[in-house]
């Protein structure tokens, strides 16, 4: 499963670091990624964790994190000093609802379970 | 205890060292080179690579006796009369690291990709960045980063 294209678009109010701000979101997309795609706990029926290392707990790579295009909407908040709002990850939340709908409705179901492993996918196939 | 003797950015070291100390602990406790960072000591996340006669590896996969003799180069090395190395401002000049955590041992890796190959290519180095973890930007603006000093971005 790749993806193909991505966009990404903050209200974070007066971007007081622009380099800051597209460092959260580009880290955040890249967690997201993680959680819609590779990153799963798994522990035995005895309740030992299978997955205590990254031989076994997938992080993303600079070859899994597919390019972002970005943009940002910059609407002053009145109630701090200087027009910011927070932008801490933004994108970690967003991405593997996106990511998970483009997939439902890639294949027509309405209910599925994250990450998206190849084996999930494949039972969504079947 | 085994002696040892290793050159660690142009400085001669002799220590006397347990034989099971890894090479990353010797160079962080014994000489207190903390620059070199200790991540999931399994090889795994990259954080801990340095160059050793000219190779990039992970230094928490070796013993500090299997550095008998080496010539080892660390992130405290890199910069050179109080100028920062190429690839350490580019890192800042794109927001290439956040934490800071994977920077050394990206930036080690990085310089030796540099002097193997001086004009990667952006998939090249995704290859060569795809031996480390990094949490905080993505990746990209590492690649940016590098690309630039490469003159391939």
């Amino acid at each position: 499963m790749r993806v193909l294209d991505y966009v990404s678009v903050h209200d974070a109010g007066r971007l007081l670091n622009p380099l800051i701000v597209e460092g959260q979101v580009r880290g955040g997309f890249a967690h997201g990624v993680g959680a819609a795609l590779f990153e799963r706990i798994v522990y035995d029926e005895d309740g030992n964790l299978l997955t205590g290392t990254f031989m076994d707990y997938l992080c993303p790579t600079a070859a899994d994190v597919p390019s972002l295009r970005m943009e940002h909407l910059e609407t002053p908040s009145p109630f701090t000093a200087l027009g910011a709002k927070g932008l801490g990850e933004g994108t970690t939340m967003s991405a593997p609802v996106a990511i998970a709908n483009a997939v439902a409705d890639a294949l027509g179901v309405d209910a599925l379970e994250l990450p998206l492993t190849p084996a999930r996918v494949w039972e969504l196939l079947a | 205890m085994t002696a040892l003797e290793v050159t660690v950015n142009g400085r001669t070291h002799r220590e006397d060292v347990e034989p099971r100390l890894l090479l990353s602990d010797f160079l962080r406790h014994t000489l207190g080179l903390t620059g070199t960072h200790v991540g999931c000591e399994h090889g795994v996340c990259g954080a801990c690579t340095i160059r050793l006669d000219g190779a990039a590896v992970r230094s928490c996969l070796l013993l500090a006796v299997q550095a008998d003799g080496c010539t080892i180069e660390t992130v405290e090395g890199l910069a050179a009369n109080g100028e920062l190395h190429p690839l350490q401002a580019a890192f800042r000049e794109h927001h290439a690291l956040q934490c800071g955590f994977c920077t050394s041992g990206i930036l080690m890796a990085a310089a030796n990709l540099l002097e193997q190959d001086g004009t990667p290519t952006r998939d090249e180095i995704v290859d060569m960045l795809s031996g480390h973890l990094c949490r905080c930007t993505g990746y990209e603006p590492i690649v940016d980063a590098i690309a630039q000093v490469a003159g391939t971005s």
